[in-house]
């Protein structure tokens, strides 16, 4: 069994497994502690760490507690939350509490501790996928630091390689295609000396993420990483920053206070403590991503928008819903049909679609949504803000289904065609596909050559 | 149609600094979570409903609009259930207990 990837997915995937009785191997091809975007969890990612065992970790480590997220409008005088809340086996709803982490630390201490339940952690780059005649994948070729390659043979590919999309690349999975959010581009740092909430829970939680909303595909982020450090980043469109010919820096400068007038007394000076980071805001979906002998797991298969962190979040929880159909899978069963995992495949993307859905109503119709979030269905939307999101969690719920009224969208999933409409907004008919065999390989050089 | 006095009472009130409204056609510059309260103030105190599909600014911009709106509509008794309490920048959050 090998999971390509050792970041959050991997190694919650990694130690679901163990659960199960597989002991995997991670095949990461990077050395850790290493920096990653995408620091805050919502309360599901914090049951599902629960449920791995690392409150008491969490704890000690003294991660931010995060109780909700405000999200100011354009004015920077009014504000939205949403807290963080919980549903027993009963579905009664309580409110809660999760996470925000330094992905270097968190994603250490998830590898690690997957070593120490039972996985081995090789370093080393999944570079081809090796197929069986029938197209079942059965191994990958790796490239060890030290150049050699070799053939490694296994059961199944879990691909938890992030935005990377290793089998999607490959062309192992359907295509892929561009999603709605291709046109944005993220900049971001961490800075000392921003100003919290005053309080110790609730909307006033000092270490609640704060999302400043200035228009349209214009957004800035604010999310605590420990006592000192806060992540800041914004979200403009990615013609915005090649029309002013700054460098990032410059640019994350001059423009961070213009997307919202709170962001000044938040952030009263630009103490930046690191440097600051580029990545274009694309968005994509891949369809067929579950097969004989491979799932892919989390960003790995579709990237929406950052804008409600659900990332980290949908990753671990794929990990978990997928952990007991690996074990049936290599205790010989879903062996027979064409995709051993269709129902999962379908499971997961209409999780996402939910989350689509309810992404596009907030762009394309903010007040509408925030009538919806303060007055129409609270609770619902505390749900879909906690990531529960699944056909298992109640979804899609009224407020989904009033989404999708407004949007004018329907869901079909009577065919394997399903999940339109992807990329509707720019792409009515059909999103444009992602070109395959692409010799770019990292985001940067992606933007660069856009 | 006809503003109701407590209805236009409401909307001068929530405008900051700004003085009464005179004019019907005038920019009621009541911004975007204002204008939350001022729906859930019209569904709870009023007991109209205001559909989803109405929910855009331009319903929302003048008297006369908001009139236009509004008079298409039969207000009905608020009942219990629409009736949550509005609190000041905070979203109503009803943590639901299952009856025993």
């Amino acid at each position: 069994m090998l999971i390509i990837g050792g970041g959050p997915g991997g190694s919650a995937m990694a130690m679901f497994l163990v659960r199960e009785g597989i002991k995997p191997v991670i095949l990461e091809q990077e050395e850790f502690p290493r920096f990653h975007i995408g620091e805050s969890l919502t309360g599901e990612a914090g049951q599902v760490l629960r449920r791995l065992g690392f409150e008491d970790e969490m704890v000690k480590r003294e991660h931010p507690v995060k109780h909700g997220v405000k999200v100011f409008g354009t004015s920077g005088q009014n504000s939205w939350f949403v807290p963080v809340s919980a549903r027993d086996k009963e579905w009664n709803l309580s409110l809660s509490t999760t996470w925000q982490v330094r992905r270097s630390d968190f994603d250490t201490m998830m590898l690690k501790e997957a070593e120490a339940r039972g996985a081995t952690v090789m370093r080393g780059t999944a570079t081809k996928p090796l197929l069986a005649d029938d197209g079942t994948v059965r191994g990958v070729t790796v490239r060890w630091p030290d150049g050699k390659s070799e053939d490694i043979e296994t059961q199944m590919v879990l691909d938890c390689s992030g935005q990377a999309t290793f089998l999607a690349n490959q062309r192992v999975t359907g295509p892929k295609y561009l999603g709605n959010y291709d046109k944005q581009v993220a900049f971001f740092s961490q800075v000392t000396g921003a100003v919290r909430g005053s309080g110790t829970s609730g909307e006033e939680a000092k270490d609640n993420t704060l999302i400043f909303y200035a228009k349209k595909f214009h957004w800035a982020w604010f999310i605590p990483l420990d006592k000192d450090v806060v992540s800041v980043g914004m979200i403009t469109p990615n013609a915005d920053f090649l029309a002013k010919k700054q460098t990032p820096e410059e640019f994350f400068r001059n423009e961070f206070y213009n997307i919202n007038p709170e962001l000044r007394n938040r952030v009263p000076e630009m103490n930046l403590v690191e440097k600051v980071h580029v990545i274009p805001n694309y968005s994509y979906q891949v369809r067929g991503f579950c097969g004989k002998g491979f799932i892919c797991i989390g960003d790995a298969h579709r990237f929406i928008d950052p804008i409600f962190s659900f990332g980290v979040s949908v990753t671990m929880r794929e990990a978990e819903f997928a952990a007991p159909l690996v074990r049936e899978y290599l205790g010989g069963s879903r062996r027979n049909g064409e995709n051993p995992f269709a129902e999962h495949q379908l499971f997961c993307e209409k999780a996402i679609d939910n989350l689509e859905d309810m992404i596009d109503l907030f762009w394309e119709q903010p007040f509408a949504f925030a009538t919806f979030v303060y007055h129409r269905y609270p609770d619902q939307l505390t749900d879909a803000f906690a990531s529960r999101i699944y056909p298992t969690e109640h979804q899609p719920s009224p407020a989904i289904i009033a989404f999708r009224k407004l949007l004018k969208r329907t869901r079909e999933y009577d065919n394997d065609d399903y999940s339109v409409p992807i990329g509707s907004r720019f792409h009515p008919e059909r999103a444009a596909l992602w070109e395959p065999n692409s010799p770019v390989g990292t985001t940067e050089q992606w933007m660069g050559a856009r | 149609m006809e503003i109701p006095p407590k209805l236009k009472e409401y909307i001068d009130n929530n405008r900051g600094s700004l003085p009464p409204v005179t004019d019907p056609d005038e920019p009621l510059q009541i911004d975007s979570l204002g204008l939350i309260r001022l729906v859930a103030f019209l569904e709870n105190d009023f007991g109209y409903r205001i559909e989803d599909e109405e929910l855009i600014a331009e319903n929302f911009a003048t008297l006369r609009s908001l009139g236009e709106l509004l008079a298409t509509k039969t207000p009905t008794a608020p009942t219990a259930e629409t009736k949550r309490p509005v609190e000041e920048g905070i979203p109503t959050f009803t943590v639901k207990r299952s009856e025993p």
